[in-house]
This record gives C-alpha cells, sequence and structure tokens, in this order.
C-alpha cells in the first residue's frame, strides 16, 4: 500500500513532461533554445521518480514489494459502465518506465546539439516531452481505455516528429503514412476492446482474464478479440504487414528515431502483448499468431536490410527485425525473454540511431556509400557503434546476446524447430548487414569530400552516446541466467516474470542454459561479421559483382519485397476509386435527386399553372366541380341517388339555361 | 263540394292544401342550378350577377322550407335567410360597382375579356 | 423562470439590434454584450443547477391553448443543457467570428439572434407543440442568413434548405399532432413512456416524426440539403449551421422520440444505428475526394453525426451517454474547423485544397488550430469528440455488432482524409509564392478559436464535467425504455 506521497510521486512521473509540454507549447516561441533546460529538468525529474517507482516495487523502498495500483474514475455511469485513469506498476511496467525516461533524457540532452538552429527548436522539445507523458502514461495503465488513449497520443506525436520537417514533401507524406498505417492497427484493436467490453463489462486487463478464465468469453470470439489486439500491437510495432511504415518514418529528425522509432513507442506493441499476456495465454491460436508473425517479421526485415543503401533505413529495418523477435518471444512463451530483449534493444538501438545521426550531423548525408573512413575522424562515433552493432548482433558477453540467446533458445526448447531455423538465420543476417553498414561507413578510404571533411560531434551529443554504449555492454548481465555458472543471479527473471496463471496455462519448464545453443548462435553472428568483412572490407568488389549478378534479387530487397507497391496498387488505389465513386455518387444521384424535386415542383407548377386562366368562370366552374365531388365521396352511399339528382337537376338546368 | 268529381275534388285538395318540402326544396335546386349555370356560361358580368341572385334565393327557398318544417330549429333557417338577403345586397353593391369600375377602364363587361389575373 | 429569460433575452437583443444606430462598431460591441448574458446564465445554471438535472428542473408552465393541452412548458434537463450551453456559447463564438459579413450587419446580428431564441428553444422546451414552434423559429432566421448573407451561390441554397426541413418539420409536426390527439395532452411530461398509445400506434406515431427529424439531421440519404448551404453560408452562420442545427434533429431523437415513444421506436433502432454508419462512412469516403475544404469539413460533419445516431440507436448507458455527449464535441469541433476554413480562405483567397499548402510555416497558430480540429475530427484521445466516439461506438457493438464493428472503421477513413487534407492544407512545401508573406491569426481571429479549442481539450480530458450533468438525465431515459 502507498501513502498519498507516494501515489502523487507516480503521478508525476508522466505529468510533469505533459506539463512541460504545455510551458513549452505555449511560451515556445519566447524560451526559443532555453526551451531544452526546462525539458531536461522534467524528464531528469521524472526518470527519478522512475527509479523511485522501480525501487519501490523491488521491495526496496520500505513498504514496497508489490505491485503499485491505483485509480480514479474518469467517465463514471454507475451500473452502466465505469471508465478509470490509473496507475498500474508491477516488474515489468517498472522496468518500462525507467527505461522510457532514461533513453527519452539521453535523446533530449542529444537533441539540444542536433536540432541546435532549427525553426521549430521548442515546438520539438514540446511535442518530445508530449511523447515521454504519452508514453509513460501508456506504460502505467491498468485497463485498455487509458491505454488506447495514450497508444493514440504516441502515434500522435510519432506523426508530429516524424513530420517535423514538413516542408519536404517526403517528411510529410511519411507522417500521414505512418500515422495511417498504425491507425489501421488501432482500430482493430479498438475492436478488440470493444468486444471485452461488451463481454465481460470491463476494460481492466485483470478483470478480463478473469472473466475470460471463468468463462464469461471463450471460443472464436475470445480468440478474434485477442487476434485484434494483437493486430494493433502488430501495427504500432511495424511487424508484418504492416512495417511498412517504419522505414519511411526515418525521414524524421534522427534523435527522434531514436527515441520513438527503436527504443520506445516501436516496443508499445511488444509491451501490449506482455501487459495482456494472462489474456493472450488462454488463446493457443493467438499465442501462435504472435509468434510465427513475429518469427516471419524478423527474418523478412533483416533481408531488407541487407541492401539499404541509406544508413538510417538500415537500422530502421534492423529495429522491425528485432521488434519480430520479441513477438517471437513473446509468442511461444519466453515471456522474460521478450521483454528483456525489449529493455537491451532499447539502449542499443538507440545507441545506433546516435549514432547514425553524428554521422549525419558531421555530412549531411544518410548515404553509407557517400561515407567511408569515418574511424579516424569520429573515434567515439565508431566504438559507439562498433559496441552497438556487437550488441545487437548478439555477441558474448554484450547485452544482446543474453537476450537473444535466450529467445533462439527456448525456440528450440520448445520443439519449434521452424521458428528456431529461421532465427537463427536472421542471426547471421542481422550481424552481417549491422557490420556492413559500419565496415562502409568507417573503414576504407572516404568517398566523398564531405566524408574527409567530417569531424567528431560534440561532447553534448557524444556524452549520451558514451552512456548508452556503456549500457549496450552492461544492460544484459542482470540477466545472466543461473545455468552459465556465474555466481550474479538472474534479477531481470525474478523482477519481470509471468504470472503464475500463464506458467501454469502455458506448461512450459523452466528455461536452462544450454552451452550448445549459444555457441551456434555466437559462431553464426560471427560468421555474418565475417562475411561483412570480407565482402567490404577485404574484397570491396565482390559486393559489387554480386549485386549485378543477383540485381533482381537485390532489387526485390531493397525494395522491401515490393510491399508499398502492391499496397499502392491495391488498398490505397482501391480506396481513392470508392472515394471518387461515392463523390460521383453525392453529385450525380443525390444532388440530381435534389434538383430532380425542385425541378419536378416547378413542372407542376406550370402545369397548375395553366389552370389559372384568369378567367373567373372556370374559377366558379372548378369550385362547383370540386363540391360535386366531395358530395359524391362523403355520400357514397346514395351515390346513386346523388347522381340521379345531379342529371336530373343538370339536364333541367340546361334545359331552362339555355333560353335565359 | 257537391257535383264535382272525386279525382278532380282531389286534385283541387291537393292544389290548396300546404304544399310538401320536397316541392320546395326541388324549386330551390331548380333555382340553384339555372342560376349556376348561367353564371358559368354567361359572359356578361350583370347577367352573371344576377345568376349569382337566383342561386342566392335558391338556398334562401330552402333555408326558409327547412325553418318551416322543422320547427325544433327554432327559426334558426329564417334567420339565416335574412342573413344572407343582407349578405346579398351588400355583395350586390360591393360587385356592382367593382363592375362599373371594369367597365370604365375597358369599356366591357365581358368577363371573357377581363383576364389580368391569368397565372 | 430563469430559463425563459435565457430563451428570450436574444429575441430582446434582436429587436435593440434593429434600434441601434448605423454604426458597425458600435453592433459588434453591442451585440457581443447580448450574447454573453445567455452564455453567462447558462453557466450560473450549470454550478448552481448542474448536478440536479436529472428531470427537468428549472420548468415553467404557461397554459397556451387550453382546450388541446397545449402550454408554455420549458425547462432543462441533462439532455438538453448540453446543447443549451453551447447555443448561447456558440452563438457568441458566431459574433465574434462575423467579420466577412460586411452590409446589413445590424439585421445580420438581429437574425443571429432570433435564430438563438429557436435553438435555446428547443433544448428547453417540454411541450412538443412549443418544442416544434422553436424548431421552426430557428429555420427563418437561417434561411435568411444564407440566403441574403452568402455567397454567389447563395439564393437556390437558402431554397433548398428551406424546402428539405420544411417538409421535414411539417412530416414530424403531422406526428406530433396525431401523438397528442391521441394521447390528449402535448406536455412531454405527461407523454412519457408512450402516453398510452398502443404499440401499433406509438410505431405509427413514430414514423413520420423519425422522418422528419433525420432530414434535419441530415441522414444519408436525406442530406441533399446541406453541401450547398454549408458552402455558401457566411463563416458565423456556418458555426451555428454545423454546431448547433444538426442538433434539433438528434436532441428530436434523444429526447422526444426515444424516452416519448419507446416502444414505437424500437423497431427503427436497427435501422437508425445502420443510418448512422452509413453516414460514418459515406461521409468519410465523400470527403475523400472533395477539392474544396469547406465542403470536406462539411462532409466530415455528416460523418461524425453518424456516432450521435448510433449511440442513439444503442439503448444502453454508454451508448446514450455517448450520443448525448457527441452532440456538444461535434459542435465544438466542426465550429472550430469552420472558423478556421473561413479564416484561411480570407487570407490566403482560395478554399481549394490543391492550391493551399505549407500554411503551418506562415500561420502556425492558425494551421496548428486546424490540425488541432481535424484530429479532434478523427476522434483522437484527449479531445471531447474521441470521449463521445468511443462511448457510442461500444454502446452501439453492445446492441447492434455488425454496426459497431463497421463505425470502427471510420476511424480509420477519417484518419485517411484528414491527414490527407492536413498534408495538403499546412504541411508541405509553400503552395503558392504569395503565401510566403501572409500572417498568422490576428487577435480577434484568435479570440473565436481559443475558446472553442480550450473546450475541446478541457472536456476531452475530463470529461465527467459534462457527463454528471447529463447523466441522470439518461438513466431517467433508460428507466423509460427498460434499457441498462
Amino acid at each position: 500500500m502507498q501513502t498519498v506521497g507516494q501515489q502523487l510521486i507516480i503521478t508525476a512521473i508522466p505529468a510533469l513532461p505533459a506539463l512541460v509540454f504545455f510551458v513549452l507549447a505555449l511560451f515556445g516561441r519566447l524560451l526559443k533554445e532555453s526551451a531544452q533546460y526546462v525539458a531536461i529538468l522534467g524528464v531528469t525529474i521524472s526518470l527519478v521518480f522512475s527509479a523511485f517507482a522501480l525501487l519501490f516495487v523491488a521491495g526496496i523502498v520500505p513498504g514496497g514489494g508489490a505491485p503499485i495500483e491505483f485509480a480514479v474514475n474518469w467517465i463514471n455511469l454507475g451500473a452502466g459502465g465505469n471508465f478509470s485513469m490509473g496507475v498500474y506498476i508491477d516488474g515489468l511496467a517498472a522496468v518500462m518506465l525507467v527505461v522510457v525516461s532514461f533513453v527519452s533524457l539521453m535523446i533530449q540532452l542529444y537533441s539540444g546539439a542536433f536540432m541546435e538552429g532549427d525553426k521549430r527548436f521548442a515546438w520539438f522539445y514540446a511535442v518530445l516531452n508530449l511523447f515521454t507523458a504519452s508514453m509513460l502514461g501508456l506504460v502505467l495503465a491498468p485497463n485498455f481505455i487509458q491505454l488506447y488513449v495514450f497508444w493514440e497520443l504516441v502515434g500522435l506525436c510519432s506523426y508530429l516528429l516524424v513530420g517535423h520537417w514538413f516542408e519536404k514533401p517526403s517528411a510529410r507524406d511519411a507522417a500521414m503514412k505512418a500515422f495511417i498505417v498504425t491507425r489501421i492497427g488501432d482500430a482493430a484493436l479498438f475492436v478488440g476492446i470493444i468486444i471485452f467490453w461488451a463481454t465481460t463489462g470491463s476494460v481492466a486487463f485483470s478483470d478480463i482474464s478473469l472473466a475470460a478464465q471463468s468463462g464469461f468469453i471463450g471460443g472464436s470470439l475470445f480468440t478474434t478479440a485477442v487476434i485484434l489486439v494483437f493486430v494493433g500491437a502488430v501495427g504500432k510495432s511495424a511487424q508484418f504487414p504492416f512495417h511498412v511504415w517504419l522505414p519511411d518514418a526515418m525521414e524524421g529528425p534522427t534523435p527522434v528515431s531514436a527515441l520513438i522509432h527503436a527504443a520506445t513507442m516501436v516496443a508499445a506493441g511488444v509491451y501490449l502483448v506482455a501487459r495482456t499476456y494472462d489474456i493472450f495465454v488462454q488463446s493457443p491460436t493467438a499465442m501462435l499468431t504472435v509468434a510465427y508473425i513475429g518469427g516471419f517479421t524478423a527474418l523478412m526485415a533483416a533481408t531488407m536490410a541487407l541492401v539499404k543503401r541509406d544508413i538510417k533505413r538500415v537500422i530502421a529495418y534492423s529495429t522491425v527485425s528485432q521488434l519480430g523477435y520479441m513477438m517471437l518471444g513473446l509468442g511461444i512463451g519466453n515471456y522474460t525473454g521478450g521483454i528483456f530483449h525489449l529493455y537491451n534493444h532499447a539502449f542499443f538501438k538507440a545507441l545506433l540511431f546516435l549514432c547514425a545521426g553524428s554521422i549525419i550531423y558531421a555530412m549531411n548525408s544518410y548515404n553509407l556509400f557517400e561515407m567511408g573512413g569515418l574511424r579516424r575522424r569520429m573515434p567515439i562515433t565508431f566504438w559507439a557503434m562498433v559496441i552497438a552493432g556487437l550488441s545487437l548482433s548478439g555477441i558474448f558477453p554484450f547485452s544482446g546476446f543474453w537476450s537473444k540467446d535466450s529467445i533462439v533458445a527456448s525456440a528450440y526448447d520448445e520443439h519449434y524447430y521452424l521458428l528456431f531455423g529461421m532465427a537463427l538465420l536472421t542471426v547471421f543476417m542481422t550481424a552481417f548487414y549491422i557490420f556492413r553498414a559500419i565496415f562502409l561507413a568507417f573503414t576504407g578510404e572516404p568517398r566523398t569530400q564531405g566524408a574527409r571533411e567530417a569531424g567528431e560531434s560534440p561532447g553534448i551529443m557524444t556524452g549520451p552516446m558514451m552512456l548508452l554504449a556503456f549500457l549496450s555492454i552492461v544492460s544484459g548481465w542482470v540477466g545472466i541466467p543461473p545455468g552459465l555458472g556465474i555466481p550474479i543471479p538472474d534479477y531481470f527473471a525474478e523482477f519481470v516474470h509471468p504470472s503464475e496463471f500463464a506458467v501454469s496455462t502455458l506448461n512450459i519448464e523452466e528455461p536452462s542454459f544450454s552451452f550448445v545453443l549459444a555457441a551456434i548462435s555466437v559462431v553464426v553472428a560471427l560468421l555474418g561479421i565475417g562475411l561483412a568483412y570480407a565482402l567490404y572490407v577485404a574484397r570491396p568488389a565482390l559486393a559489387g559483382t554480386l549485386a549485378s549478378r543477383f540485381s533482381w534479387l537485390h532489387k526485390f530487397l531493397d525494395k522491401g519485397w515490393y510491399f508499398d507497391a502492391l499496397y499502392g496498387a491495391t488498398f490505397v488505389r482501391f480506396a481513392m476509386w470508392l472515394g471518387k465513386a461515392t463523390r460521383g455518387f453525392d453529385r450525380n444521384v443525390i444532388g440530381g435527386a435534389v434538383s430532380g424535386v425542385g425541378r419536378g415542383a416547378t413542372g407542376t407548377g406550370g402545369l397548375l399553372q395553366r389552370l389559372q386562366s384568369g378567367g373567373v368562370q372556370n374559377y366558379a366552374l372548378f369550385i362547383l366541380l370540386s363540391v360535386l365531388i366531395i358530395g359524391i365521396v362523403v355520400g357514397a352511399q346514395y351515390a346513386v341517388i346523388v347522381v340521379g339528382l345531379i342529371v336530373l337537376i343538370t339536364a333541367a338546368a340546361f334545359a331552362v339555361g339555355t333560353r335565359l | 263540394m257537391p257535383g264535382v268529381p272525386a279525382q278532380v275534388q282531389q286534385f283541387i285538395d291537393a292544389l290548396v292544401s300546404a304544399p310538401p318540402l320536397e316541392g320546395y326544396l326541388v324549386v330551390g335546386a331548380f333555382l340553384f342550378a339555372i342560376g349556376a349555370w348561367g353564371a358559368l356560361i354567361r359572359r356578361n358580368a350583370v347577367v352573371i350577377f344576377m345568376c349569382v341572385e337566383l342561386m342566392i334565393n335558391g338556398v334562401n327557398l330552402t333555408l326558409v322550407a327547412f325553418a318551416d318544417y322543422l320547427p325544433g330549429a327554432g327559426g334558426l333557417g329564417v334567420s339565416y335567410a335574412v342573413l344572407v338577403i343582407a349578405i346579398a345586397a351588400a355583395e350586390i353593391a360591393v360587385g356592382l360597382a367593382i363592375v362599373l369600375a371594369v367597365f370604365r377602364s375597358r369599356r366591357t363587361v365581358n368577363v371573357d375579356e377581363v383576364t389580368s389575373m391569368r397565372g | 423562470m430563469i430559463t425563459t429569460v435565457t430563451i428570450l433575452i436574444p429575441l430582446l437583443g434582436a429587436i435593440l439590434m434593429l434600434l441601434l444606430p448605423d454604426d458597425d462598431r458600435l453592433t459588434r460591441y453591442a451585440a457581443l454584450g447580448v450574447a454573453a448574458v445567455p452564455l453567462l446564465l447558462t453557466i450560473y445554471i450549470y454550478f448552481a443547477f448542474g448536478g440536479d438535472l436529472g428531470v427537468a428542473a428549472l420548468t415553467q408552465d404557461i397554459t397556451w391553448i387550453g382546450s388541446l393541452n397545449i402550454g408554455y412548458r420549458v425547462g432543462l434537463d441533462g439532455l438538453g443543457f448540453g446543447m443549451f450551453f453551447l447555443s448561447a456559447f456558440l452563438t457568441l463564438i458566431a459574433i465574434v467570428a462575423s467579420r466577412d459579413v460586411k452590409r446589413n450587419l445590424k439585421q445580420y446580428f438581429a437574425a443571429l439572434f432570433v435564430a438563438e431564441v429557436g435553438m435555446l428553444g428547443v433544448f428547453a422546451a417540454q411541450d412538443l407543440i412549443l418544442f416544434y414552434v422553436f424548431f421552426e423559429i430557428t429555420l427563418i432566421p437561417m434561411y435568411l442568413l444564407v440566403g441574403v448573407w452568402g455567397d454567389e451561390n447563395r439564393r437556390p441554397a437558402a431554397i433548398k434548405f428551406f424546402i428539405f426541413t420544411f417538409l421535414g418539420s411539417t412530416v414530424m409536426l403531422a406526428g406530433f399532432l396525431a401523438f397528442g390527439i391521441l394521447a390528449n395532452t402535448y406536455s412531454m411530461d405527461g407523454l412519457g413512456g408512450g402516453g398510452g398509445l398502443s404499440r401499433v400506434a406509438q410505431i405509427a406515431v413514430a414514423a413520420p416524426i423519425l422522418f422528419g427529424l433525420l432530414i434535419k439531421v441530415p441522414a444519408v440519404p436525406l442530406h441533399g440539403w446541406l453541401l450547398d448551404v454549408y458552402v455558401s453560408s457566411p463563416t458565423s452562420t456556418n458555426v451555428l449551421l454545423s454546431g448547433v442545427l444538426p442538433k434539433l434533429g438528434t436532441y428530436g431523437i434523444i429526447a422526444v422520440a426515444i424516452p416519448l415513444l419507446p416502444q414505437g421506436i424500437e423497431p427503427f433502432l436497427p435501422y437508425l444505428a445502420i443510418f448512422g454508419v452509413i453516414n460514418i462512412l459515406y461521409g468519410s469516403f465523400v470527403a475523400f475526394m472533395q477539392p474544396d475544404l469547406k465542403a470536406l469539413v462539411a462532409y466530415s460533419s455528416i460523418g461524425t453525426l453518424g456516432f450521435i445516431l448510433l449511440g442513439a440507436a444503442s439503448g444502453n448507458a454508454v451508448g446514450l451517454n455517448g450520443a448525448v455527449f457527441q452532440q456538444v464535441s461535434h459542435g465544438l469541433y466542426s465550429a472550430l474547423l469552420f472558423i478556421l476554413v473561413g479564416v484561411i480562405a480570407a487570407k490566403t483567397g482560395t478554399r481549394r485544397i490543391r492550391e493551399l499548402g505549407g500554411l503551418a510555416a506562415r500561420m502556425p497558430w492558425a494551421g496548428g488550430l486546424l490540425a488541432l480540429g481535424a484530429l479532434a475530427a478523427m476522434g483522437l484521445p484527449g479531445l471531447a469528440v474521441f470521449v463521445s466516439e468511443f462511448m457510442s461506438i461500444m454502446g452501439g457493438y453492445t446492441t447492434f455488432p455488425v454496426q459497431g464493428v463497421l463505425a470502427s472503421v471510420g476511424i480509420v477513413l477519417s484518419a485517411m482524409y484528414l491527414l490527407y487534407m492536413l498534408a495538403r492544407v499546412i504541411f508541405g512545401p509553400v503552395g503558392r509564392p504569395a503565401y510566403e508573406d501572409l500572417q498568422d491569426a490576428d487577435p480577434v481571429e484568435m479570440a473565436s478559436v481559443v475558446p472553442v479549442a480550450v473546450l475541446l481539450v478541457v472536456l476531452g480530458i475530463f470529461p465527467a464535467l459534462l457527463i454528471s450533468v447529463q447523466r441522470p438525465a439518461v438513466d431517467a431515459v433508460l428507466a423509460v425504455i427498460g434499457g441498462s
């Protein structure tokens, strides 16, 4: 149980960056570049408070040791429904809080130099803080509605930040694409949420899990809802088939790519699956879907990264691929491994982006083939990137090794041999493409003037990079599996673990460390690095020859398996056609009907106008006839008499009248 | 009255006794129909007015006849008839004034030529 | 009493306008002063009686036509309060945003105030005939506002508007009369739960009433009059036309058709939900390819109105609360967008999306607020529309799963066309060289949009501000129709 003061501290974690957002959005023009100090102050306090939450949940702070949980009513409809905003911090959320606020702090420090002189500097910081606030709010969410609220808000921030340089049409279109593609996933997530709500009457994760266990919802409807939630995660985490937005999102400023499109927002999909793990495990179909989508995405994105010339896109595809790993881990039941990889990945992938940003800052180019020989000119960046690359490749004892090995090994242990093969192949390609990028950028001779004149970035940029590089080495050491024989306990697994319910439902054995599997994955990764060395350092001509010999394959990979072209030719074109068709229908049929009514009224009026001859006797005749008709209608039962009388009177009147 | 055949006596009785209601109604209807017919086919505005008068009087006759036939109505029909006569007088006054005005401006009282209200 | 005073003050204002000397400055200040009074009164009502509007409060009941049991019966309940407030609020905003009106300013404001009388009256009426009277009172001034002060295409537009809505309200009146004659009273209080009519009679009465109200909304395919009217009106008329007038229809459905004819409306509810879904999808698709910014906003408005119909049809607490709330949030966002479109059109001289571009760089505030409005329209959390949309869809799904799922597709569609619009209008390279020295919105223009935007955000973050007022009344409706 927490005191009110502690609850306030927890609430301040997302509230402070939100406050900073409002301050900067309103007074940004006055603050100009000093906006960064306000922002950094805010996020530093958030980080401290997040650390407090972590210590509290870990039981180091007195009174702690249990998940933090409290909520306030947001929309209260009494018996009709109740939606609350609240906080639920267990080990998973606590780790995420620290990761998010730490990476956010690093990025905000780094951006001070990277974005210097930008015309919308303060606005950039404002949105970064709105993002941080939303991401923290998402992590804290105890129910689907709160999660959805912040889920959309991080999407909005991604939209604004990718489109930060909106004068460039490519940035503008990339921002739009990112938002729309993720929103398709969001709509699916939303439908999943309302299915849960309609069947269980609650949106809280724990309630839904319990309701499903006791049979309030089950069968195909339950599976559908779980898969719809997963589709939301797929959209956010850029998994197949919604991965197309992430590479384009690299149009945003590089610090944004590091924060949003590497460490935090794209991991939200993985976080969602982990957060709702108790629900997912109840549907074996959904779990298999998660595993296979993850495994396939990991492999597919890795192949796409092999040939990219743009350094940021290599890293972007790498992110898609690594997120696939995390999904794979969760899907096969290795909850801790998946989250552990998320945690390690946040550091080394953010570092990779910051290194790319450092190069871009130095020579204003994204193209790997315009770089070369940067090792001597940018030593800090070089070594940071090598560390990150080794970590990404999963080389012992860098952080990536521990989590990646855990996932790969459990795929084997759980007898998913196909997934195991895909994961291993991905390990090989991952090591190859990242070292291809490193060798192209840093070794050999400078290929352009820009590369010759490049210099190391200022300390405010290299500082965060060095910190992250340190973490990329050691962050994995908190999760060293007991089987290795090193007398350091597996803190991570003790802290972030699936619920007992999930463990018993999945019925998996305690993962044990296997030296053989670890050795295989490290050797495969080293082979990848070796191949990259062979092709890009030892015999650079060979790479070009290969590319031209297999030009169709090269093109296929470079175009990202033609997914963009496929979607453009089908969905986009269909939507455009439908829009045109409906608009035509609206103009011609509905508009035509409206003018038809108008014309009909005018026409009828024209006909009736003829009756108004102006002759007074015509009018009198109408009156008389109308009276007769009314008389016939009213006196229908006397019809014969009436008609007879009329005939008689008319005849008589005719006889007399003609003589008048 | 002796010496008169029974049939003739009956006929005379019928002649001198109060006529039945139907008689009045038929006469009223005839008056109305003649008036209506005239109002529809005559072109002279003054004749039309006379025909309208015929219609009005046909109605008046009906009203008075019913007033006699239905004593329970308390003579309401007669008072209506008086009202109608008064209105008819007023109508003639206004109507003839209009006819005069039309004649002054157009030198005709032929209603077929007065069609300025054509829609 | 305070209700009547609030309704009638704009009438006095209209008379005052006509008596003023011909001085534009004075006229504007006087109009602002008059419009502020009903708003202040509604704010006072909110704080003084806001928690207590489960049944009509602050009522007044004066016999009007005794033999037919028609009365001047007004009162405020939670269903109408939100829109009552919004009518007063948006009239004030419309007056601030009326700079594009140059001719006959006094008469313009007078017409606006008469329209306000009608709008306030509808949301407070507790008698069917009075409801109809106020319903029609809005019609004539709106006809004039469009027909006299609109653009070059104003006359056919105004006539279309008049014919369609008049047709609708006449049919509705026929339904009201039949209802009143059968039940022998026109008091909404006395008619609650069907006024003793049999199910068949209720259905027969509900059909014309619904038809009339759906034209007013407008529900696709009865929306033929809308586009020309919206496009031709001056900005400040747009604010009321889109912000308040459609809600006369939806409010009629929620506060008249459903609680007074619970059995009669029941067979129509699935179709009402279908109408809602059609509105959502159809509005989005037509907006998709609109070359004109104002037309795009107009169709977006049709689309989001669908959520009200869906929520109203749902017959459960979440859906109905969502529908009542959406009336307000829809009014806010569409007013915001229409004013900003007016500002942009005035500054750039065009409304064609293709000719605009890159405005955010030159007009950060106007562009940013346009983005805010568009994001609100696509139901972004943190803004009021999200709250009502998710509740409407949730409620709708619970009763009509298929319609609920289809409505969710609208989330994607609205994002598609609105983001496309933003990309073309405020982002990207500057559309024309002349835009390089555009000025951002000036203080008056900001004064007309910032309050609306603030309200959108505040209601989006703290929906309980409004929900706590409307909930008791919605619960009362639910008690009548037997929902949960």
